[in-house]
C-alpha cells in the first residue's frame, strides 16, 4: 500500500500601511511504502517537496527566492536583475573593508553611500569591494564619521 | 552495535564528504548522517589546520592592509589552533611529538615568510572563502572553502594550499586538481570573462621546509568525469549503500573503528 507524504507552507509578506498577503501551498504525494525503511530517501523527498512549495510561494508573491542557479559566496546574497555586477563581495572583503573603516575611524555604510549610491557594505559587487578596499589602504577616502 | 540514529541529511555536498564516501562508505555514514565523533584525530591533521590557520592570518592581515605578522604571531596563531584540539585524541605518528611539530611549524612558517609566495602576485578577493553554487542540476549544492582567491588582469586565481612530507612532482598538480576543477567551476560562474587559473601551494613538513607554487591546468573533460564521480557517489549515498572498506592505509588511523567493529549492518 502507497503511503503519502503531504507537505504545507505558507507566508505572509508585509504591505504598505499595515496590510500584508499571504499564500499557502499544500503538497501530496504518493510514495512508494518500500522507500519508508530508508529515512534518507524521505527526508530527501520531504526536502525536494519543500523547495517546490517555497519556490511556488516565492513566485505567487513575488519575492526574489536566494536560491539561485549561480554559486553564490557565503555572505553574498544572489545576482540580482537591476543592472549591479552578479555577485556581491566576499566575507573576507567585508570583514577587511570593516577593520580598515574602524581603523581610520571611518563609517563604512556612509562611505559605500557616498561613492557607489549603494545602501551597505554587503551590497558591494566584488570589484567595488576590491577598489574601496585599495581606496581605505591608500587614505583616499575623504568622508569621516 | 551501532543502533538506528537518525540521518542527518543535508542540502549539499563537499569534496571531503565524497572522498571519505570512496575511502569508507561506512565511515562517511558515521561522520555525515550519524554525525559521530571521532575517537581519535591524527596529528598530521591538527598541524595541517593549525598551519592553515597561521597562513591565513597572514593572508587576512594582507588584504585589511595591516602590517604582515611576524613569525612570532603567526606561531602564536599555529599554537591557538592547536589548543583547540584536546591531546589526548591526538594521535601521533612515530616520533612525533607535541614539541617536535611546533619546531616543525616554527621552520615552515619561516620559509612561507621570507617566500616569494608571501608577497600575492594580484588582488586578495578571498580568504578561507566559502563558495556555494549548483554543479549540475540533479546534485545539491557544492559546498567548499578556497584557501585564497586572487584577481590579476586578466585571471582569477583559485589557490590552495597544501602540507606534504615531500616535495610534489610537477605533475601531482594535475593528478590531485579535482577539488580545485570544481571549485574553479564555481569561480568563474561568479566572475565571467575572466580566466580561471588553478593553482597548489605546497609547504614542506621536512627538516628544511620548500615551498613550491604549482599550477593545474583546467581540464574540462576530467571537470566533467568529476561531476560524474559525484553523481555517481551521491546515487550511492542516496540509496543508502553504506558498508566498510578495508584498508591497511586507512583503518590505522581510523577515529571509528569501535563504531566500525560494533556495526552490524544498516537500520531498516
Amino acid at each position: 500500500m502507497p503511503a503519502k507524504l503531504t507537505v504545507g507552507l505558507s507566508r505572509k509578506v508585509g504591505e504598505p500601511n499595515y496590510g500584508s498577503r499571504g499564500a499557502s501551498v499544500n503538497l501530496e504525494v504518493e510514495l512508494d511504502s518500500a522507500l519508508i525503511t530508508d529515512p534518507f530517501v524521505v527526508q530527501d523527498r520531504v526536502r525536494k517537496l519543500y523547495t517546490l512549495a517555497r519556490r511556488g510561494i516565492e513566485e505567487e508573491l513575488g519575492i526574489e527566492s536566494p536560491a539561485t542557479e549561480s554559486p553564490r559566496l557565503s555572505t553574498s546574497h544572489a545576482g540580482s536583475a537591476n543592472g549591479r555586477e552578479p555577485t556581491t563581495l566576499t566575507s573576507s572583503q567585508q570583514r577587511a573593508i570593516f577593520a580598515i573603516a574602524r581603523r581610520s575611524r571611518l563609517d563604512p555604510n556612509h562611505l559605500v553611500q557616498s561613492r557607489y549610491r549603494l545602501d551597505r557594505v554587503e551590497d558591494l559587487s566584488i570589484r567595488q569591494a576590491s577598489e574601496l578596499i585599495d581606496a581605505l589602504k591608500h587614505g583616499q577616502t575623504e568622508l569621516r564619521s | 552495535m551501532i543502533t538506528a540514529a537518525s540521518p542527518q541529511p543535508r542540502d549539499y555536498i563537499s569534496y571531503s564528504a565524497v572522498r571519505t564516501f570512496q575511502g569508507c562508505p561506512l565511515r562517511y555514514r558515521f561522520r555525515y548522517l550519524d554525525g559521530l565523533s571521532e575517537e581519535v584525530v591524527s596529528a598530521s591533521l591538527v598541524f595541517g589546520s593549525a598551519i592553515h590557520a597561521a597562513v591565513e592570518f597572514f593572508s587576512m592581515r594582507q588584504l585589511s592592509g595591516e602590517p604582515c605578522p611576524t613569525r612570532d604571531e603567526l606561531l602564536e596563531v599555529y599554537q591557538d589552533a592547536w589548543k583547540q584540539e584536546r591531546e589526548a585524541e591526538i594521535c601521533f605518528g612515530k616520533n612525533e611529538t607535541v614539541d617536535s611539530l611546533h619546531s616543525l611549524a616554527d621552520r615552515m612558517l619561516r620559509t612561507f615568510l621570507t617566500s616569494d609566495l608571501a608577497k600575492p602576485r594580484g588582488r586578495i578577493i578571498g580568504v578561507e572563502e566559502e563558495l556555494r553554487g549548483e554543479l549540475t542540476p540533479d546534485l545539491p549544492d557544492l559546498l567548499g572553502r578556497v584557501d585564497l582567491l586572487l584577481e590579476t588582469d586578466d585571471a582569477v586565481v583559485v589557490q590552495d594550499f597544501k602540507t606534504s612530507r615531500s616535495a610534489w612532482a610537477e605533475t601531482q598538480a594535475d593528478e590531485q586538481s579535482e577539488q580545485l576543477l570544481l571549485y574553479g567551476d564555481l569561480v568563474r560562474k561568479l566572475m565571467p570573462g575572466k580566466q580561471i587559473r588553478l593553482e597548489f601551494v605546497v609547504l614542506t613538513k621536512t627538516k628544511s621546509p620548500k615551498i613550491q607554487l604549482l599550477e593545474a591546468c583546467f581540464d574540462e573533460s576530467k571537470l566533467d568525469r568529476t561531476k560524474l564521480v559525484f553523481q555517481n557517489v551521491w546515487s550511492a549515498i542516496q540509496a543508502g549503500h553504506f558498508y566498510p572498506a578495508p584498508s591497511p592505509m586507512q583503518c590505522g588511523g581510523c577515529g571509528y573503528r569501535s563504531h566500525c567493529d560494533a556495526w552490524r549492518g544498516n537500520p531498516t
